[in-house]
């Protein structure tokens, strides 16, 4: 071969192979180092299951149905459940484009009487627990939205509650969150000025709108035949189970051949049936005018709030707790991940949270992977 | 190489400065960028809108990014900028070490053509953000993302080297054969030559589409950080700011490498007498 070429070809293949392999090994981030540093990556909750089983992780945290999805398995076990951490806290929400809700109150009181509805209906039928009609045809409901097998959904529902109302100590949590947030650098002080609040708890107070909570409770069904009284956009995630009255609300057979929005009055109109990937695309649906209600966690909808100025109410709750650390095998307790990675669904989410604030509290501190 | 291009090459900057075609696109460049930055501090103030910050604000960012650490991947954007340098090497370099002999010899034997083009074709419309899952669990946490560059820088090199090879005029074989070459002497002496710069213009459209493939690499698992973590970050969720001083990074490092790649270029083909 022309020995010019050769030359070329073989320079410029070794320069890029150079600089690649030099650009690999020095400049290593903050590895951490330290026998109290735990490591985290951003994975999507539905991958948590393969990276932990093939040990490219240690651990996830997750929501369910994929918490359930890798204990069913037999793939990992739970370290820590979120509910053992923060009893009761707050997790899933019911929001309200703020436009939409200050035109169309009744409307969205109508939306809140039916997850209220549907969210009792999952209580009980839980609670009476296999063996009933109910029952089995909820957890038909739960595997075929969540795309996971019967035991699953069995599994994941033991350890979410499905309570609806924004108690003070709901709020409480909330503004624990968004003091979290201020912590870590998500939000900043100088947004919440900004965006007009005093102070977390002002943020908080001003974001929870409970009139269409308290107006729901005086909502009856429309008379059979009656046309609708409007049409709701509603907008929620993809296969998460935190989110079980919606899935059980427009359930046609659950209610005798329709759904309980139609029970009630309301055209509820979905435009990405398959569900949003994560909280923060349901308030980008928000903020494009694509939807009126979502379901989604409450750290999104609160963070864009205040970070974008999305104007949203968080109207109810859908639910608490219902998220976990999980492990291998082979580890046993939390501190045992030390040096090791835990999956999180990305900072921003519940359970990233969760996973820093129980380190923290535990004396461990939890940094990025280094590679 | 002449005495003359020697000289050529060897003009500093500033001396090409002096050039006034050079002085003229340098005055054009600066025209527009200064518009383009008029325009939308004017179109962030009229509209005020969430996803459209100001200039000033996102260079704050831009800066604020670079003295600390960032609050959510803990790493500062030099560090992701290394992160992702070294991801976007070795999966170009992944992709320049597979793609250039197989262009090389589906333009030169139509036997291989016949075989690889089907598949090359098969694969070849699909976005290497497609992957990125099955690479993830496939190859885990190093070599994943990495891939995902070398699947987008692959297409362009093949597709350019191998139409290279096939533009080869047919005198140049025959001329060939008639002073007695074989078919490997051909490939040497007359294919790769004439190929070079088809491979470089594949080499520099490959380093933008690599680029482009950064955030699909990082979506997943960004190990030590990253610029395309960083933008996917910030562009769901917010503020735009940082988002928008991700893309002002992430536009000066494509700059940079295809304006290497551009200059590689033009000193080949000068040092082999084609310009």
């Amino acid at each position: 071969m022309e020995k010019k070429t050769m030359m070329i070809l073989a320079v410029v293949v070794v320069v890029i192979v150079l600089g690649g392999v030099m650009a690999w090994y020095f400049t290593k981030p903050d590895d951490g180092n330290g026998d109290n540093t735990i490591y985290f990556t951003a994975i999507p909750p539905a991958l948590q299951k393969q990276a932990i089983s093939n040990g490219t992780v240690s651990g996830g945290v997750s929501w369910e149905p994929y918490v359930s999805d890798s204990l069913v398995d037999g793939s990992a076990n739970a370290l820590v459940w979120s509910g053992e951490f923060w009893p009761n806290h707050p997790c899933c929400v019911v929001a309200a484009r703020t436009g939409f809700a200050e035109s169309n109150p009744e409307l969205v009181s109508r939306m809140i009487k039916v997850h209220l509805v549907a969210s009792d209906w999952v209580t009980t039928t839980l609670s009476e627990g296999p063996g009933t009609e109910n029952y089995t045809k909820l957890m038909a409901a739960g595997a075929a939205f969540s795309n996971r097998g019967v035991n699953v959904v069995e599994n994941a529902t033991d350890h979410i509650l499905y309570e609806t109302d924004i108690t003070p100590a709901v709020e409480d949590y909330l503004v624990l969150f968004t003091e979290k947030f201020i912590e870590l650098g998500i939000v900043t002080n100088a947004t919440i000025e900004q965006r007009g609040y005093d102070n977390a708890t002002d943020f908080v107070s001003n974001i929870v709108d409970t009139t269409y909570y308290d107006a729901a409770a005086d909502i009856q069904p429309i008379q059979p035949g009656d046309d609708p009284i409007g049409t709701v956009r509603l907008g929620y995630l993809t296969g998460d189970l935190h989110q079980f009255a919606r899935v059980v609300a427009m359930d046609d057979d659950i209610w005798g051949g329709k759904s309980l929005y139609e029970i009630y009055g309301i055209n509820v109109q979905v435009d990405n049936p398959a569900g949003f990937a994560n909280g923060p695309l349901v308030m980008d649906a928000f903020a494009a005018n694509a939807i009126d209600v979502g379901y989604l966690g409450c750290p999104p909808a609160m963070q864009k709030a205040l970070n974008v100025g999305t104007d949203i109410k968080i109207v109810a709750l859908a639910n608490e707790e219902g998220s976990a650390i999980i492990a291998n095998n082979d580890i046993d307790s939390f501190g045992d991940l030390v040096n090791r990675t835990v999956a999180t669904p990305g900072p921003g989410s519940i359970q990233h949270l969760f996973l820093l604030a129980y380190a923290e509290d535990n004396g461990y501190r939890v940094v990025l992977k280094a590679a | 190489m002449s005495e003359g291009k020697k000289q050529e090459n060897g003009k500093s900057f500033f001396e090409k400065l002096q050039d006034r075609s050079m002085l003229r696109s340098l005055f054009l460049t600066i025209i527009s960028l200064v518009a383009f930055l008029i325009i939308w501090q004017l179109a962030s103030d009229w509209l005020n809108l969430a996803y459209l910050p100001p200039p000033g604000r996102v260079w704050d960012a831009l800066v604020l990014s670079f003295q600390e650490p960032d609050p959510i991947l803990g790493t500062t954007m030099s560090q992701n900028i290394v992160a992702s340098l070294r991801r976007f090497l070795v999966g170009f370099a992944l992709a320049l070490i597979v793609a250039i002999p197989v262009g090389l010899v589906m333009g030169f034997s139509r036997t291989f053509n016949d075989l690889l083009r089907p598949i090359v074709e098969i694969f070849r419309p699909i976005p290497p953000i497609a992957w990125v899952p099955i690479l993830f669990v496939a190859f885990s946490y190093i070599w994943g993302p990495v891939l995902a560059i070398t699947i987008g820088a692959f297409f362009p090199i093949v597709t350019s080297v191998s139409f290279g090879v096939r533009s080869v005029e047919p005198i140049y074989y025959d001329a060939a054969r008639t002073q007695g070459a074989g078919r490997m002497a051909i490939f040497e002496k007359v294919v790769i030559p004439f190929t070079l710069p088809y491979m470089m213009t594949g080499i520099r459209i490959a380093l933008g589409v690599a680029w482009m493939c950064i955030i699909a690499a990082e979506m997943i698992m960004a190990v030590g950080g990253g610029i395309g973590y960083y933008i996917w970050y910030y562009g769901f969720n917010g503020p735009y700011d940082n988002f928008f001083a991700g893309v002002i990074v992430l536009a000066v490092l494509g700059i940079i490498t295809v304006g290497l790649a551009e200059y590689a270029e033009n000193y080949i083909l000068k040092a082999r007498g084609m310009k």
